[in-house]
């Protein structure tokens, strides 16, 4: 039976949703888990630095093709160039050194790319549509993503065009979130741009109640923030993409070779908005922007 | 060359079969039998080529039919793309200078349209003075020169710009459409074709089959599997690609069989798609295809099978019903002369020409026996009628000669009274005509001693007979005779005797008087039971003994010795010379004739005959 090694650098407790998803997706190419297929769940717990010895882990054992994230599918690159790789990344795989082009990934890995880090400068123009145009929007990124330079400097270079004064705020810890966002107020920050990253999803629970707790307007990247009590999300469907990665994996299974497979990315982008987190902040949403939302959860 | 050769050979086993000599039932199997095959095989065949036909050209006409709808789909989608594009070129979208109000109008058409990526205005000069985008910043007055941009340039009022399809990032189809409003400036649009894979993936073609579409120049754009179209694939080395290119006109060319992508054999047929310049194929394996073709053919040879089977059964069936039946008819025809028993019916009740064949048989076995009774009616009147003119003319000519001395008598016993009778007798005369009586008187006697000597003298030429041959020849000639006079015969011939030699007609003669004698007798009885009972046995010690019995009313004692004599007759009609003539012709084998009387009543002859000398024979 062949084995799937599944890393992701999050936890299992807040991830059961793009699983399932996952598991879907590897049904729909006629994989049923324990019936044909084994998967082998490895977790970062949010600690990207334990991600390059599970990915040794999972080499080490008789493993078929790697499922993992962005941070987890780079360590595992890293670790293997012939195991098939498959991929769900917020970052640009071509850049990250995963494939060679999106249409001909070349290697061993290949998967859906989301444009996560291009899409925060559309969650960036909805918090600008949304605050005074003197206010202040702070944009909050991990500094253990790799990406996390080329993200803030993106993100300045939006704020000049759209002539927004920006903060970029780092956390890379469960602490540094608390304490972070504690200091909004002092720097007169009205909105916050949470970028796309799997540890900030993982603590979602958290940014969302302390948004709550400041009063802050925040947008975030994945509609189960906006689901939980978040105000906006603008991103492609995650879920959806870990079906295809599921797809994927079944494909290579059946004898596709990663190289040839080229990265899927999504088409469909949803803005999803909560008028009840809306109305807790006192904020009055413009027409022109509910008209746009796909969701608006009453 | 295979299949030339089997049917040969069935050919040359069905020629055998036909050959098989002797029995019907094999005959009739292997004739029925190859008749049905025949009849199912050339249906199947039939059935098989016009279906084939009828498949391929309704799955050219389908497949064609399937281009066609899937190709107007997508212009269809692409139309639908033009038209909302057509909206913005209508105020208030082309405001010559774009503020909020205007960036939440022309967002709302990217709401509208999830495959449009990009939209832009550029003015009368070909400057962007607005753009909307789900992936990078709105702009408003980016002022972005695309004068020498084909999707300025090229789009007119009315008439849109479809830019050749490029490939975003070297992997997503993009296509620019715009068009021209009537203030001049020009609404355009980053379509992502990815979205008409909504479309080619929900055309069903089959179960494998699919449809996809190429552009201008043979590359992929649109296939259910989204990963070939994002690896760029060029497919115009595809013999049906090319096979459209050319064919320019676009006229429905006939479905060709091909190779797809994969190195599947497909059946092929493509329609463009206007206004662009792509082109729809699609495509099914041909196993698939020619699957319903297979089954019917499976299907057909489980009918042939079972039809032959059930041919098999019935022919066997029904060579029962014929032949069974003509197997009885036949061995009953064949007892019937055996047993010589012809009473015999054959009692087979069917409605059917066997039932009629064997009532046919019936009838004429009725006829046969009905006939063989007048026949021997006739015979024993024949024989009868040959007896009685045998002794009638012997009687006759025997009373001529007795006549004639009679005569010669009276007269001389006459003339010798009348010579006595005279005054003076004159007994010379008297004399003479007493010699002339004793002379006639002699000559009389030696008439009868003639007759006698007739048989005496009859020279011993007889041939070596079995009595009991005689006795059963003569109480089948006068079968007839005993029906008529309801007399029942029973015979206790002794087996194995002795054979005697004599004349065979005379024996029958004997045999045949006495018993016709006991026939007669016992007709004048009325109230008694007509038995005729003729035995033979070995009487020793050397000769053999048949018994003629009947239970008529018997002789007279007194009579008993009489009835040898001529001219000695009981019957008002009998001339007496019967027995007579029996007694002679017995005497002459050499044998004895005699009568006794039978108790209680009734009379028994006894012929005994000596063996016949074998060694002096």
């Amino acid at each position: 039976m062949p084995v799937v090694g599944f890393l992701h650098s999050g936890s299992p407790q807040v991830n059961s949703g793009i699983v399932e998803a996952f598991r879907q997706g590897l049904r729909e190419t006629g994989y049923t888990e324990d019936k044909n297929i084994k998967i082998e769940f490895l977790w970062g717990e949010d600690r990207n630095d334990r991600l390059p010895a599970l990915a040794a882990e999972l080499i080490g054992r008789p493993t078929t093709v790697i499922a993992a994230n962005s941070v987890a599918a780079i360590a595992a690159k890293a670790a293997t160039a012939t195991i098939p790789i498959v991929f769900q990344s917020g970052v640009d795989p071509v850049a990250s050194g995963l494939v060679a082009s999106l249409g001909h990934p070349g290697g061993n890995a290949t998967g859906v790319s989301f444009f996560a880090s291009t899409l925060e400068v559309k969650k960036l123009e909805v918090m600008h549509e949304l605050i005074p145009l003197a206010a202040v929007i702070a944009v909050l990124v991990n500094p253990n993503n790799p990406q996390a330079a080329t993200q803030a400097s993106e993100m300045q270079a939006a704020g000049r065009m759209l002539r927004r004064p920006l903060v970029i705020l780092e956390a890379g810890s469960e602490g540094d979130i608390d304490a972070v966002l504690a200091t909004l107020a002092q720097q007169g920050v009205k909105a916050v741009v949470v970028v796309g990253d799997p540890f900030f999803n993982s603590r979602r629970k958290q940014l969302i109640a302390l948004a709550a707790r400041y009063r802050i307007p925040a947008i975030y990247s994945n509609r189960e923030n906006v689901d939980e009590g978040g105000l906006i999300s603008y991103g492609a469907s995650l879920p959806e993409a870990y079906r295809q990665v599921g797809i994927y994996v079944g494909r290579i299974l059946k004898g596709a070779k990663p190289a040839d497979l080229p990265v899927l990315q999504p088409t469909k982008f949803e803005m999803i908005i909560n008028l009840k987190a809306a109305k807790a902040l006192g904020l009055e949403l413009p027409a022109a922007l509910l008209d746009r939302a796909d969701k608006v959860i009453e | 060359m295979i299949e030339r050769a089997k049917i040969s050979a069935l050919i040359s086993d069905i020629a055998a079969l036909f050959r098989f000599r002797g029995r019907l039932r094999p005959k009739f199997v292997a004739v029925f039998t190859t008749v049905v095959c025949v009849a199912l095989l050339s249906n199947a065949t039939f059935e098989v080529l016009f279906s084939y036909q009828d498949r391929k050209a309704s799955l050219i006409r389908i497949q064609h039919e399937e281009a066609e709808a899937a190709a107007s789909e997508i212009a269809e989608f692409m139309r639908n793309i033009e038209e909302q594009l057509a909206w913005t070129t209508h105020e208030p979208w082309t405001t010559s200078t774009p503020d909020r109000q205007s960036l939440d109008l022309w967002r709302m058409v990217l709401r509208q349209v999830p495959a449009i990526t990009d939209l832009a205005l550029l003015d009368a000069t070909g400057r962007e003075q607005l753009r909307v985008s789900r992936l990078s910043l709105d702009a408003i007055g980016s002022q972005v020169d695309f004068s020498k941009d084909p999707k300025f340039f090229e789009a007119e009022i009315g008439k849109p710009y479809r830019s050749p399809v490029y490939f975003r990032g070297g992997s997503e189809p993009y296509m620019t459409i715009s068009l021209r409003a009537r203030n001049a400036s020009v609404s355009a649009a980053e379509v992502n074709l990815k979205f008409i894979w909504d479309v080619v993936s929900r055309i069903k073609v089959g179960e494998h089959g699919q449809a996809y579409v190429v552009d201008a120049r043979g590359r992929l754009i649109a296939h259910p599997d989204i990963s070939l179209v994002l690896r760029n694939t060029d497919l115009s080395g595809l013999a049906q690609v090319q096979a459209a290119r050319t064919d320019s006109a676009g006229s429905p060319e006939p479905t060709q069989i091909a190779q797809d992508t994969y190195g599947r054999q497909v059946l092929t047929a493509y329609a463009s798609i206007a206004p662009l310049d792509w082109t729809m194929f699609v495509e099914l394996p041909i196993d698939e295809a020619y699957a319903p073709l297979y089954s019917l053919i499976l299907r057909i040879s489980i009918l042939l099978l079972v039809g032959l089977l059930l041919a098999f059964i019935a022919d066997l069936f029904l060579a029962r019903w014929i032949v069974q039946p003509l197997e009885r008819l036949e061995k009953f025809a064949s007892t019937v002369p055996k047993t010589k028993n012809y009473a015999l019916r054959v009692e087979h009740k069917s409605d059917d020409e066997i039932g009629r064949l064997a009532l046919a048989f019936d009838e004429m076995l009725s006829e046969l026996s009905a006939a063989r009774e007048r026949e021997s009616a006739d015979q024993f009147e024949l024989a009868r009628v040959s007896r009685l003119t045998t002794m009638g003319a012997m009687t006759a000519s025997i009373a001529h000669e007795i006549n004639q001395p009679l005569a010669a008598i009276a007269a001389n016993a006459n003339a010798g009274l009348r010579w006595l009778s005279r005054a003076t007798p004159d007994l010379e005369e008297v004399h003479a005509a007493l010699k002339r009586i004793n002379n006639d008187a002699h000559r009389a006697s030696e008439v009868i001693q003639g007759i006698r000597s007739i048989f005496k003298k009859a020279p011993q030429q007889g041939a070596l007979i079995d009595i009991n041959d005689v006795v059963l020849e003569v109480l089948a000639l006068v079968h007839g005779e005993l029906i008529n006079y309801r007399v029942s015969a029973i015979s206790n011939l002794e087996p194995n005797l002795p054979l005697v030699r004599a004349d065979r007609v005379q024996l029958q003669q004997v045999i045949l008087n006495l018993i016709m004698n006991a026939v007669e007798a016992m007709g004048t009885v009325a109230d008694q039971e007509r038995v005729l009972n003729v035995a033979s046995h070995l009487d020793e010690p050397n000769a053999v003994l048949v018994t003629v019995q009947d239970t008529g009313p018997g002789i007279d004692p007194n009579r008993m010795d009489r009835i040898f004599d001529a001219f000695f007759s009981t019957k008002s009609s009998g001339m007496g010379m019967g027995l007579f003539i029996c007694r002679s012709i017995v005497e002459s084998h050499g044998g004895r004739l005699w009568a006794t009387g039978a108790v209680p009543h009734g009379a028994i002859f006894h012929l005994v005959l000596p063996f016949a000398e074998i060694a002096a024979g």
